[in-house]
């Protein structure tokens, strides 16, 4: 079943185009990353799924029902961590996440008891009485988590959550993304940071300039640009001989050698560098320093759009 | 929307006739009379064009009412309402201010009955039309809708046979030059060739019983050179798989070398990958954006130099025209942009233009692994 359907989103401030003609499907118990570099649409795209902005045309399905006709469906399927905090800092921890809690329709007893629930799953349950001012950046992040998920929505939106933080609270945050995850849930994730994309999503989407330019799996993606990588080698003395003898390894495309450096195109998905490795060893060949330069989504980004995701 | 006026009158007629013909002992030929009057004038009114003219008819078919209601039977004030709506439908907007002036005659009724029957007339009709303009506007938009996507289909079409056209073109064209390369490299090879053993086994005939050994190495010479012709026929023959795709980037590079000198810009072209990868129709794509793409540098960059990328990446094409112009910070789409878009979209591929550094336009097409 698909959590989410996008068809045909446009959104456009005047005469810019901040979303064009999107579409987009999200199965249930994906974790499908939203990668792009600032201003490629990512949060508007978000605000129109949370009803937060109108769209100009298009469509927007939460579990197969359109969002402008099941406004109250789509909310309380949907948890939203917004890039910007979203939380009082004149209310204690548990204050908060009952407070957005009950926005999304939970009341009375059953209301506290997902608030701790959420709390204790972000690691805050010892901080229920705290008021945030007080915490750290990550700590208010894992907050403003807490009161997005507290309501056990289907579809969780993060958007940006390890903006300005700490590795620990950035490995803790990615870590109850999966376990979110395994429990059922399904993750929209935005980031422009790609290592955290490339390391938790099932699924990615490219978007630049309010389109989605490519979507698939990392090894998609990545497949979809090339399917060579190069293997660069530093010995202490290199023997033009050892060329043709490596020639013979299995996926290997093109060998050069100067200077010392062996330079290697191979095929990517032939795994051959323990091969090559051992010829070299073998031959009495003195390794000095090795680069095995793979394509990552980094290398996607670049190679579609010509800028860096950083840009 | 006139016809169903037509019925509902119709039906409010069929209902003073009947209370008339049951409410009194005979009939009165005044009734049918009036009855008649009043239909003459509504019909009239129906049939007339100029709004001007079908208003005072209607005004007129009012006062008709009002006459026989007066005069004749009570009961024609049940007309009323829907005479009314005719008269101000046009002028009032809202259905609430027209269903009030539609039930302001009920507070000079006296009868109990006739207020009843008004007021239910009244109300039923007043909703009955609200309700049919809506359906009505409904219809209308979709209609419209309609249409659009009727133009947009009929244009998709035609550039799908423009496509179609375009592959067929392209096919004879291949063929034309691969028959040109070919008859060409038969008459330079092979025809030269032939021509030579011809002229050696002349001479040889013609020393044959003169001197023997001149004659032999003569037609030795015609045996080397016709196993050479030979040679090089399988050689041509082999050779048949033409570059065709090459032909791709070698337009490309025309064209755009023409742009350079006709607009003064320096210009670039580069290609990286199996390029013979690009099906023609991925060509023609390639190439029609990339000439949009140009003719608006020309226009709005205030460039110096124009550079054009097509690169084949793993499952995609990728055809860049970038420029350094001055860019543009926030990009409205065009008619040229869009139409690139179209273009693209028709074989599953993107257009990216960005203007954060100078200006550059990126068509993404994934490549068919048929071709």
């Amino acid at each position: 079943m698909n959590v989410l359907d996008i068809r045909g989103l446009t959104k456009k401030f005047g005469e810019f185009i901040a979303v064009d003609n999107m579409s987009l499907s999200v199965r249930e118990g994906e974790i499908f990353g939203f990668l792009g570099s600032n201003g490629a649409g990512k949060s508007t795209t978000i605000n129109l799924v949370a009803s937060l902005l109108r769209p100009t045309s298009g469509e927007i399905r939460i579990l197969e029902r359109n969002i402008a006709k099941h406004r109250r469906f789509a909310k309380t399927n949907l948890g939203i961590v917004p890039q910007e905090l979203a939380i009082y800092q004149d209310m204690t921890a548990l204050e908060n996440v009952i407070f957005f809690a009950g926005l999304y329709g939970l009341r009375g007893e059953e209301l506290k008891e997902r608030a701790l629930e959420a709390l204790q799953f972000v690691g805050l349950e010892d901080k229920e009485k705290s008021y945030p001012k007080n915490f750290s950046g990550g700590m208010k992040r894992r907050l403003n988590i807490a009161c997005a998920i507290a309501h056990r929505p289907k579809l969780i939106i993060m958007d940006e959550p390890t903006v300005g933080i700490d590795p620990q609270s950035r490995n803790y945050i990615l870590g109850s993304v999966r376990r979110l995850n395994e429990m059922g849930c399904t993750i929209i994730y935005t980031s422009h940071y790609m290592e955290e994309v490339e390391e938790i999503c099932t699924r990615i989407a490219i978007v630049d300039h309010g389109k989605i330019i490519a979507d698939g799996t990392k090894e998609q993606l990545i497949a979809a640009i090339t399917d060579m990588k190069n293997i660069t080698i530093e010995l202490k003395k290199a023997d033009p001989e050892l060329a043709v003898t490596l020639k013979q390894i299995a996926g290997i495309r093109a060998i050069s050698v100067s200077d010392n450096l062996i330079t290697i195109s191979s095929d990517l998905a032939v795994d051959n560098l323990g091969t090559i490795l051992k010829l070299l060893i073998d031959s009495g060949s003195e390794i000095k320093a090795l680069e095995e330069q793979a394509p990552n989504l980094e290398t996607v980004f670049l190679t579609l759009t010509g800028r860096n995701l950083r840009d | 929307m006139e016809r169903w006026n037509l019925v509902n009158k119709l039906i409010v007629l069929l209902l003073i006739i009947a209370v008339s013909y049951f409410g009194e002992v005979q009939p009165s030929p005044w009734m049918v009379l009036s009855l008649l009057a009043y239909i003459a004038v509504m019909l009239l009114a129906q049939l007339v064009h100029p709004p001007r003219l079908k208003l005072v008819l209607n005004a007129f078919a009012g006062y008709v009412l009002l006459l026989c209601m007066h005069s004749v039977n009570p009961v024609f004030i049940l007309l009323l309402p829907l005479t009314l709506r005719d008269l101000l439908n046009g002028y009032l907007r809202s259905p609430y201010v027209l269903l009030s002036v539609m039930a302001l005659p009920l507070l000079f009724l006296s009868e109990l009955q006739l207020q009843l029957g008004y007021a239910f007339i009244t109300a039923f009709f007043a909703f009955n039309g609200t309700y049919a303009d809506l359906l009505q506007g409904k219809i209308r938009r979709q209609e419209e809708q309609l249409d659009k996507l009727r133009g947009t289909q009929e244009r998709l079409m035609n550039r799908l046979h423009e496509n179609e056209d375009f592959i067929r073109a392209a096919e004879y064209t291949y063929k034309l030059e691969e028959r040109n390369r070919l008859s060409q490299e038969l008459h330079d090879g092979v025809g030269h060739a032939m021509t030579g053993a011809l002229i050696q086994m002349e001479a040889a005939k013609a020393l044959l019983w003169k001197d023997e050994q001149a004659a032999e190495k003569l037609l030795q010479n015609a045996i080397g050179i016709s196993q050479e012709a030979i040679e090089q026929i399988r050689l041509t023959l082999k050779n048949t798989k033409p570059p065709t795709q090459q032909l791709g980037i070698h337009r490309l590079k025309a064209v755009v070398e023409a742009f350079g000198s006709s607009s003064g810009l320096l210009t670039t072209v580069v290609h990286e990958g199996e390029i013979e990868r690009i099906s023609p129709l991925h060509w023609k794509v390639i190439h029609d954006n990339a000439a949009e793409a140009l003719t608006n540098t020309a226009k709005y960059a205030g460039a110096t130099a124009v550079h054009v990328e097509v690169r084949v990446l793993g499952k995609l094409v990728k055809a860049v025209v970038s420029d350094n112009g001055r860019g543009q910070a926030k990009i409205v789409k065009g008619l040229g942009l869009v139409g690139m878009e179209e273009r693209a979209a028709a074989v599953n591929g993107t257009v990216i233009a960005d203007g954060a550094s100078g200006f550059s336009v990126t068509t993404l097409i994934p490549l068919s692994e048929m071709s």
